[in-house]
């Protein structure tokens, strides 16, 4: 569905040149649960916004179903990515203006489809916000702000959803409500790559993409084994995986993340 | 909803934002409707003002003359012709000034609008002086002559007065209330004029019925004067038709009256706006600036309509949407703030001016702020568009 053939970001220039994405190839197959870990200023975040077409690549190509997508200009891009993909932010991003269901009607708006009203009750309903479609962003909790972006990201049937860590603002119990969420859509169907710093979180992908420095320092498989008692593993239908996995996705990102600067400085 | 709800909803979250956006275009034109106001206002006073300068056409009789000569000898002129233009054509004239007028204008009333002041012009001898006896309708001849001004006495009341210009009374020792003979018929001095540089300087005026009766000419009179108490009346079309209507006369359209007028308003307009411009691009940098701060106030939202679909030029439409909000807004507020301005520094410009509001005013002021807002809004608007979606949510 979507791929990367040796992708490169960089900003500035000169001494100033910063290198956020070193030579990356990965691909995110249909219905697929991608997890993107590393730590803080590794490129996540870039990376995600470079698969997401909302940032530039300096060197290499995307393609979306074999099509490539980073050449286009601003105004076909765009057009491109409506229907396609999607984004969830950490700070939910939500027009403090607007009312929930307003919300959520702006990708049809952006796409002409001002009238069509019934797609963004139907996923409103589906993430459970119908009782509070006309209440403003500032009138809902983190978790009920964090389930609007995410009807706002279906609302045009994408097929594939990037989200950028987003329970990183909420408790542990809204969180498992969102991830629930997030693996009901992967069930569906709906291709999905997260970016997150949490092991907890990440373990609920199908496979883990560690980044370093702005390359992939790792890429696993997630076993698949379950147990009811982990912390983000029981709840609303999450496929579970164990929590010894957990503990130890967290050792090995520590892990790969040190040989990787390690071989880096040698 | 649609993009327009989605800038309205915005402006009614904004308030406090948008304030100072809409008092900035409010202010811009508020100094303009103030500077077109007063300089309307400031352009009927002066209107007013030349209108007291004379008439704006003269009628003689069409009489022409044949030189003489013998050889180096002058022989004078024969003058071929009538020498007086019949009364009862005065009407006629009435008629065809008002109607060009009305054409002209786009009026519709049917009352007399020119002023048309005959003369009787009779030389006579008064105290063994030969000076020229004027006989006026006084009333229209104070109406077109309103300038005149008494340095005694006052003006013709009954048919056996006079009023002597200032050099006849110097020259005859006349005062008020002296009782002179001029034909043969006694007569009191009612004024002297002041000096006012012109031939009536020179003349004695009495009633035209009199001076008619007097010198046996009833029914015709030396020249007739129009005066069609507007500035930019069509005084040479006047003439035109005049002269093509009515045998025997000459109607001439005193073109130097006319045209100084013009120029003079001209001026007068093209200064006040060149103010009005320059107040105008002050207001624009104000407004510029306090836009673009609301739009980089609004990266995040910008970013997130991008993020979420939304095209540049969508973007650049919502915002200039809402620079048109402000534009009516600040329309309309700097429309009624222009009119108290204009109360205020017209009496001050013009001794005793009156503010009227003018309506075409109100769409003018409405077409310029919007202009205005369009204009300083474009720049932001076009930058904060083309913003990187990645940049804008990075920074929130």
């Amino acid at each position: 569905m979507l791929e990367l053939r040796n992708v490169w970001r960089e900003y500035g220039e000169g001494n100033a040149r910063v290198v956020a994405l070193r030579d990356i190839s990965l691909s995110v197959s249909e219905g697929q649960y991608l997890a993107i870990m590393g730590p803080s200023g590794s490129g996540k975040s870039t990376l995600l916004n470079v698969m997401g077409g909302v940032d530039r690549v300096t060197r290499g190509e995307i393609l979306f179903d074999g099509a490539r997508f980073d050449a286009l200009d601003e105004e076909s891009l765009t057009s491109f990515r409506r229907g396609r993909l999607a984004y969830v932010f950490q700070q939910y991003h939500l027009l403090a203006s607007l009312s929930v269901l307003e919300n959520v009607m702006l990708p049809l708006v952006f796409s002409g489809r001002s009238n069509d009203q019934a797609p963004a009750l139907t996923v409103l309903e589906k993430v459970g916000l119908s009782h509070r479609m006309a209440h403003r962003p500032s009138q809902l909790s983190g978790g009920e702000q964090q389930r609007a972006a995410i009807a706002r990201a279906l609302v045009g049937n994408p097929a594939l959803i990037l989200a950028d860590e987003p329970t990183g603002n909420l408790d542990q119990t809204i969180g498992r409500q969102v991830l629930g969420l997030f693996d009901e859509l992967n069930r569906e169907g709906r291709a999905i790559v997260m970016v997150t710093h949490n092991p907890e979180v990440a373990r609920r992908a199908s496979e883990i993409v560690t980044i370093a420095d702005g390359c992939i320092a790792a890429r696993d498989r997630v076993p698949s084994c379950s147990s009811e008692n982990e912390p983000f593993g029981s709840v609303e239908g999450a496929p579970g995986r164990s929590r010894i996995f957990s503990a130890w996705n967290g050792r090995k990102l520590m892990d790969t993340t040190r040989q990787h600067e390690e071989r880096r400085k040698t | 909803m649609n993009l327009l709800s989605v800038a309205a909803k915005d402006i009614r979250r904004r308030k406090r934002s948008v304030l100072p956006v809409a008092l900035g275009v409010a202010v811009g034109i508020m100094a303009v409707i103030g500077t077109l106001t007063v300089a309307n206002a400031g352009e009927a006073r002066l209107r007013a003002e030349l209108e007291k300068y004379g008439p704006n056409l003269s009628i003689r009789p069409a009489t022409g003359s044949l030189a003489m000569h013998m050889g180096s000898l002058d022989l004078g002129a024969v003058v071929v012709g009538d020498n007086y233009i019949p009364q009862d054509m005065l009407p006629d004239v009435q008629r065809i000034a008002d109607n060009a007028i009305r054409m002209e204008m786009g009026l519709s009333d049917d009352g007399t609008i020119a002023t048309v002041a005959p003369r009787l012009y009779m030389p006579t001898v008064v105290k063994d002086v030969q000076v020229t006896l004027v006989g006026v309708m006084p009333m229209e001849e104070r109406a077109i002559r309103s300038w005149w001004t008494f340095t005694d006495g006052g003006y013709l009341e009954g048919d056996g007065e006079i009023v002597a210009g200032s050099f006849a009374a110097d020259a005859l020792g006349l005062k008020v209330g002296d009782v002179v003979e001029v034909a043969g018929r006694q007569f009191t001095v009612a004024g002297s004029l002041k000096e006012s540089g012109a031939n009536d300087d020179y003349l004695l005026f009495a009633p035209l019925p009199t001076v008619q009766t007097l010198y046996d000419r009833e029914g015709y009179v030396s020249t007739v004067d129009v005066r069609a108490l507007c500035t930019a009346c069509p005084v040479e079309m006047i003439a035109h038709s005049l002269n093509g209507t009515l045998p025997g006369i000459h109607a001439v359209a005193v073109r130097q009256v006319a045209e100084a007028e013009m120029r003079v308003q001209d001026r007068l307009r093209t200064m006040m706006l060149s103010l009005a411009a320059v107040t105008l691009a002050v207001g624009l940098f104000g407004v510029a600036n306090a836009l673009s701060a609301m739009v980089r106030e609004r990266t995040k939202d910008i970013g997130i309509m991008r993020a979420v679909g939304a095209s540049r030029v969508q973007i650049v439409r919502v915002l200039l949407f809402e620079a048109i909000v402000f534009g009516i807004v600040g329309g309309v507020f700097g429309y009624l703030g222009g009119l108290a301005l204009a109360a205020v520094i017209g009496p001050i410009v013009f001794d005793g001016m009156r503010v009227v509001p003018v309506a075409s005013h109100v769409p003018l002021a409405i077409a310029l702020a919007v202009a205005v807002s369009l204009v300083a809004s474009l720049r932001p608007s076009l930058v904060a568009a083309r913003t990187r979606v990645a940049d804008t949510l990075r920074s929130t």
